[in-house]
């Protein structure tokens, strides 16, 4: 009941911050892309794609989640924390009638609850705009073909459950350090890292860095590798989020 | 005169804060990346052999470039106008005589100081790193192996004239907002557009997207542009530092 | 000709937005080698006011004259000769007390030693390596102050300094501005919403109040002007008869408070006998407290 309290003042102090504007309008970025690509190319569309609904996910829904969503998250849980730290209201928080785990818990978990919504709300713009071509160029025939939901469903599961363990990361880094440029530069430099690692660099096992993970759902040849990804995120999450925890615990008040 | 008594204080505001972490950390990243990449992995050494300065330099620059240094601008840029911010100095700064366009420009230059110190260092760094991987395999024979001094320094200068409309642009942006999420949303938004404007859509003319310039200049195809673009980098440049003077003199004292 | 005031404005108006007005008409004058106290409730306008003097808004109607210059002409000039101290104490939380000082030397071209002379002023010499962040509340307020000494300033702006300080610190910077005045010369403009705080050192004083100034001259004028003001709280068995039948004396009667105009003993007396001879008890009759602090509110309240 009490972390339904706690969850909920969360929510209240992300009122009128950026957070939600980084959410919506940051939705917009692909499917805004996206759109303008469809409207402006000349060969004709069915032709750029081997089924109709590749362009879902070709340069669509698989850029939200390699490419987006980490820096998206890497953003918005820097902008979370630092609502306490420019605010100087840590003090408050911690003597106000919440234990530290229900802070700490509610602050993840409204984390949370805007990453799923910025991941469905691109999902969904990204319908918005098919459709509408759909509209514009009928020739496609979008609607007489089978769109496997299941799929998408998975993807989007998947997706939700990697992204965890850099959230989990970043939360810790971002409740770690007063400076916002910290969590910023780390978490764009590992996801930097991350992307080196798929494309050009072999060295580590990249079952094991969590910032590449997004990055192998989206390409095919890491297809046999999702299992181990799956427990290893869950793994990561887990012990990052106990970590920041104590830290979290140890720390307060320090601030 | 005045400009360098308020280039001196703006310098001494740098001291103790993440910007010269960022600048030296920023700038060793790509070293090391290659570092660890040739020393783990059995083959990439023996790759260079052939022309071990060019390929070297290629593939570290094209990433620095393309890629590691928008970045860095991006950050640099928020975390220099934020110093300002956090601390609600922009009134004391205004009632002390300095003249607006001193203060503008100082900070301006200070930020260049630190770009250009940033790509120096990287090249040093890289320099480095060669001489390192020399000594422990020296098949590579870097010593009498050519190196196109010249094309390096081209492509240097290149890449700082072409950086000037990016860190204007931020520069402007990171005064504007109070709010550091703001410029550094944008900014990334920005950054990413220009990344798929120059390898996947063709829908906008790029000779106008400043982000996408850096790349344009790293990576091979678009010698052809790189005269136009130089001058629209200036152009830019020179529009955006009058554009956001304009703006910073009108909205003084109300960050 | 050189006037006798060291900051002059006339006529300043002010507004954030269109509709709002924050300033009205505001004509200060502050004599040279004066202290003068800027008074008025938060929210009354002093902030905006003390921004305009320094420049960092820009002047919508009126003008500002200091050390006889329009400020507009020669802004630069004229900062280099001003100290101030606007709201909330200004530094940056990174650097160490003398850090920030060095930020600032050159700007207005003193020499190194002048540094150790502020933090020696106001008693932060011994401050070393600490960071101005993890300084107390009062140390920061003193580090501002020692900031706004810095360029040996012939005008001290001083936005409400004793925010936030503790009795003692209070007394203390009383201490160093009346030094600061007498003993330098300098002349002082320290705004505040506390009167009682401020009577004790200034020699002049600006009410604000809702953008308007109430008063503004010599503690002494002040006094004076208070006691054409003095007025008599009463109480009796019928408040809306007594008005009645004191219509003279200018009653001022609402369900909370009753209260005449007087001036001298012998009107008390009258008043008493003219509420007798009407058949009407009276409870209390007490001339209103005697200090500026009611006064003050008076202004304020009888406005709002």
């Amino acid at each position: 009941m009490s972390l339904a309290i706690t969850f909920r003042s969360e929510l209240l102090k992300t009122k009128r911050t950026s957070a939600i504007y980084l959410t919506v309008l940051g939705a917009l970025i692909v499917p805004a892309i996206k759109l303008d690509e469809l409207l402006t190319v000349t060969e004709p569309l069915a032709k750029m794609y081997t089924y109709p609904w590749e362009f879902y996910y070709k340069n669509g829904l698989h850029i939200v989640m390699g490419l987006l969503l980490p820096f998206y998250m890497i953003l918005m849980t820097t902008l979370l924390t630092q609502i306490e730290y420019r605010n100087n209201t840590w003090k408050q928080v911690f003597s106000s009638p919440q234990s530290e785990f229900m802070v700490f818990l509610g602050k993840f978990l409204s984390l949370q609850l805007l990453i799923v919504s910025f991941l469905l709300l691109n999902a969904v713009l990204l319908f918005v705009v098919i459709l509408l071509v759909n509209v514009i160029d009928p020739q496609l025939g979008l609607m007489s073909q089978s769109f496997d939901w299941q799929h998408l469903i998975k993807t989007l599961g998947k997706t939700l459950l990697l992204s965890t363990t850099v959230s989990s990361i970043q939360f810790w880094m971002s409740l770690r350090f007063r400076n916002f440029i910290l969590p910023l530069a780390i978490g764009i430099t590992l996801w930097f890292v991350g992307l080196m690692f798929i494309f050009e660099y072999k060295t580590l096992s990249k079952e094991w860095f969590p910032y590449s993970y997004l990055m192998m759902l989206v390409f095919p040849d890491y297809a046999h590798l999702h299992g181990t990804l799956l427990l290893n995120a869950l793994l990561f999450t887990g012990v990052f989020l106990l970590i920041g925890f104590f830290d979290f615990k140890r720390r307060k008040g320090k601030v | 005169m005045n400009l360098a008594i308020t280039f001196r204080s703006e310098l001494l505001k740098t001291k103790r804060t993440s910007a010269f972490y960022l600048t030296v950390f920023g700038a060793s990243f790509i070293t090391l990346m290659e570092l660890l990449e040739m020393l783990t992995t059995s083959d990439s050494v023996a790759r260079l052999y052939p022309d071990p300065w060019q390929i070297y330099f290629r593939i570290s620059l094209q990433m620095m470039i393309g890629m590691i240094l928008p970045l860095y601008m991006i950050l640099i840029c928020t975390l220099l106008a934020q110093i300002e911010f956090r601390n609600n100095t922009w009134k004391q700064v205004f009632g002390s005589p300095q003249s607006e366009v001193a203060v503008f420009i100082s900070k301006f230059l200070n930020l260049q100081f630190l770009i250009f110190s940033f790509i120096l260092l990287n090249v040093i760094f890289l320099f480095l790193g060669a001489f390192l991987l020399n000594s422990i395999d020296p098949k590579l024979d870097l010593f009498h192996k050519y190196l196109d001094w010249q094309h390096l320094l081209t492509l240097l200068s290149k890449t700082f004239v072409c950086s000037l409309a990016i860190s204007s642009i931020q520069f402007w942006m990171s005064l504007r907002f109070r709010n550091f999420i703001l410029p550094l949303a944008i900014g990334f938004v920005l950054w990413f557009a220009g990344i798929m404007m120059t390898f996947e859509y063709k829908t906008i003319s790029k000779e106008w997207y400043p982000y996408s310039y850096l790349m344009m200049i790293a990576f091979p195809g678009f010698e052809d542009k790189h005269s136009t673009l130089i001058l629209n980098a200036l152009i830019l440049t020179f529009g955006f530092l009058i554009g956001g003077f304009w703006d910073f003199k009108r909205r003084k004292g109300k960050g | 000709m050189m006037s006798n005031y060291v900051l002059q404005t006339k006529d300043l108006c002010y507004n954030y937005a269109k509709d709002v007005q924050t300033l009205f008409d505001i004509n200060l004058q502050v004599p040279k080698g004066s202290i003068y106290g800027f008074i008025g409730p938060n929210g009354s306008g002093k902030t905006t006011t003390l921004s305009l003097l320094l420049g960092l808004m820009r002047m919508q109607k009126g003008s500002i004259r200091i050390f006889d210059k329009e400020l507009k002409d020669d802004r630069i000039n004229i900062l280099k000769k001003i100290g101030a101290l606007i709201e909330n104490p200004s530094f940056y939380g990174h650097l160490t007390a003398r850090e920030n000082l060095e930020v600032y030397r050159n700007v207005y071209g003193v020499d190194k030693d002048r540094i150790e002379e502020v933090l020696q002023l106001v008693d932060l010499s011994d401050t070393g390596n600490k960071k101005a962040r993890h300084f107390s509340l009062g140390m920061k307020q003193r580090l501002a102050i020692a900031l706004a000494l810095l360029p040996n300033p012939q005008l001290l702006i001083l936005d409400e300094p004793t925010n936030g300080l503790d009795p003692n610190g209070i007394i203390e910077l009383r201490e160093l501005i009346k030094k600061l005045n007498q003993e330098l010369h300098i002349t002082i403009i320290i705004s505040s919403h506390i009167l009682a705080e401020v009577e004790k050192m200034v020699t002049h004083l600006g009410i604000i109040f809702k953008g308007k100034m109430l008063f503004q001259g010599t503690l002494h004028e002040l006094h004076s002007f208070q006691h054409n003001q003095a007025r008599l709280n009463l109480n009796t068995s019928d408040n809306a008869k007594a008005a009645k039948v004191l219509q003279a004396f200018s009653p001022e009667y609402t369900h909370e408070s009753f209260s005449l105009a007087y001036s001298g003993m012998k009107q008390i007396a009258e008043i008493n006998r003219t509420l007798m001879h009407n058949d009407i008890d009276v409870y209390l009759l007490q001339p209103k407290a005697n200090n500026l602090e009611e006064l003050f509110i008076d202004m304020t309240t009888r406005l709002s």
